[in-house]
């Protein structure tokens, strides 16, 4: 999970949550302990990306101030669907969903970059696309000069809330939603992406596990120690492996890795369980 | 006449008490050992093998028991949706059910005394699960497979080995605590069979105890949540930027 972390800027949530809970250890603690350890693991990640000079600082506060709005309004969500009895289902389908979405997107827009042939018109050569003229025409325009781009900050406020949001449903730090929605929406360098990412997730996480350690008693602090012992070390042995793809290739490579996970969730919807009794609160 | 009746009475009496006395004066059962009494749940715990054994009067057969307390149990039921989808669609409730429930028989339970002399004696899964309707009655099948997937039911015929030495008929068998199993008290029943009545032979009890750093974990965690969590963060900010400072690149510059 280090390892992810450090390459892609992801937290690892998507992946160790489920990892953990096909252990047998209960979802509600896998996810709480899950994020101590991403506090970890991002940290470990940011900081090696900072020095690099890979965050941007005001794109990340931005949506981090925005995506912990989103979170607030995410817990509510899933207060008033546990309410219903289908959140874990609801978790589920989001899951599959978004992983499916971006990961398929990711593939195939990576492997024609790969192969130097382009399904989308090149930026430039025809007309803007809807959404390039929508966020052109939105007010307060910034410049983030780490990310070399000028864009209204209306765009990284709205999907730092919505990240946040689906972040607070799925039980992860949000980095591989994140991600994706730097690339394409917000045209950030690929290697700017995974720091500015690991410092939101950062953030995101700290506040998680205090939330859940406080609130809900989920947070196993024995087994968060185990798992960032290999994760710290692994950010950084991500990062300098990061430092040797091609971007297209670090995107490709994340393509691959949202698709196995979400297969694998999508088997959990179409296969039927092993008894037709689960315990209440688990995924 | 007279004192024939009453010799009679006297002898029918008798007849109908022997085979009490006889359970009770005759090979009298040993303790009931369980190793170990208490299990000490620590860093490294990772489920427990208790051995069991006791001696039991000769020609008896004999179920040993490990069970907790039954509490409520609320469940989800897992149903198919639209032919494809496997999503939960309702409750299930059942008013009584033990957390955890062993059994260790020297031959099928049903095999040992009738199902109503079962039922009274907590013996058998039917017996100890209290639907608290039609539908939980249904799912029942359901709770004993999720139950013995995690290892706290077992029903495990043939799991007491009877064996005959110089002092007697001696029974012993193992029960397997999973590493799931909650912190407690749990009761150690022996129950002998003779012409399929059931005996009281023995009982104990097994403790299951946090000990050590676990204990302390969870006292934290329970009792002083917010000073737990950001403990907790503030180790992991900590450990992952001395990680960060151990690894520094010496290389600069953005890429």
């Amino acid at each position: 999970m280090g390892l992810l972390s450090g390459l892609f800027g992801v937290g690892g949530g998507f992946l160790m949550t489920p990892l953990l809970i096909m252990l047998g250890i209960p979802a509600t603690i896998a996810a709480a302990s899950d994020s101590n350890q991403i506090v970890a693991a991002s940290a470990s990640g940011c900081y090696a990306h900072f020095r690099e000079g890979n965050v941007d600082l005001k794109m990340g506060l931005l949506m981090l101030v925005s995506g912990l709005v989103g979170g607030t309004v995410g817990v509510r969500l899933i207060q008033v669907l546990r309410g219903l009895g289908e959140a874990n289902f609801v978790i589920t389908v989001v899951y599959v969903v978004m992983l499916g979405g971006i990961g398929s997107y990711m593939f195939f827009e990576s492997l024609s970059g790969l192969r130097r042939r382009t399904y989308a018109r090149a930026v430039g050569r025809s007309r803007p696309s809807i959404y390039r003229r929508i966020v052109e025409a939105l007010p307060l325009k910034m410049h983030f000069p780490r990310s070399k781009v000028t864009i209204s900050a209306v765009m990284p406020i709205l999907l730092g809330l919505l990240v946040g949001v689906l972040a607070a449903i799925m039980g992860v730090g949000g980095g591989f939603i994140m991600v994706p929605v730097m690339i394409y929406l917000l045209r950030m360098p690929m290697h700017v992406v995974v720091g500015t990412s690991l410092f939101q997730v950062l953030f995101t996480c700290v506040n998680v596990t205090v939330l859940q350690a406080s609130m809900n008693h989920t947070v196993d602090f024995l087994l968060a120690l185990l798992l960032l012992a290999g994760s710290v070390v692994g950010a950084q042995i991500g990062v300098r492996l990061g430092k040797r793809l091609h971007g297209e290739q670090l995107k490709i490579l994340m393509a691959v890795v949202v698709l196995l996970v979400m297969a694998k969730m999508l088997l959990g919807l179409l296969v039927e369980p092993a008894a037709l009794l689960d315990y209440k609160g688990e995924l | 006449m007279r004192a024939r009746t009453a010799r009679m009475a006297v002898l029918l009496v008798a007849a109908g008490l022997l085979p009490g006395l006889a359970a009770r004066v005759a090979d009298p059962p040993g303790p009931l050992l369980v190793d170990p009494s208490r299990v000490r749940v620590g860093f490294f715990f990772n489920g427990a093998t208790l051995s069991v054994s006791a001696r039991i009067p000769d020609g008896y057969q004999a179920v040993v028991r490990l069970s907790s307390g039954a509490e409520r149990l609320e469940l989800k039921e897992k149903g198919r949706v639209g032919g494809v989808l496997w999503m939960s669609v309702g409750d299930v409730v059942f008013d009584e059910a033990p957390v955890l429930y062993q059994l260790l028989t020297t031959a099928p339970l049903d095999t040992l005394a009738p199902a109503v002399l079962l039922d009274e004696w907590k013996l058998g899964y039917a017996a100890v699960i209290v639907p608290a309707d039609g539908a939980a009655t249904r799912m029942l099948p359901e709770l004993v497979k999720l139950k013995e997937r995690g290892g706290l039911y077992v029903d495990h015929e043939g799991g007491l080995r009877v064996s005959r030495d110089g002092d007697g008929v001696r029974v012993d068998g193992r029960f397997v605590l999973p590493a799931s199993v909650r912190p407690g008290e749990y009761a150690v029943d022996l129950i002998g069979f003779s012409a399929e009545r059931p005996f009281r032979l023995g009982s104990t009890t097994v403790v299951v105890e946090r000990v050590g750093t676990v204990r302390m974990m969870w006292s934290l965690a329970m009792e002083h949540g917010l000073f737990y969590g950001s403990t907790a963060v503030v180790v992991a900010l900590v450990t992952g930027l001395l990680t960060g400072l151990l690894f520094q690149s010496k290389r600069h510059g953005a890429h």
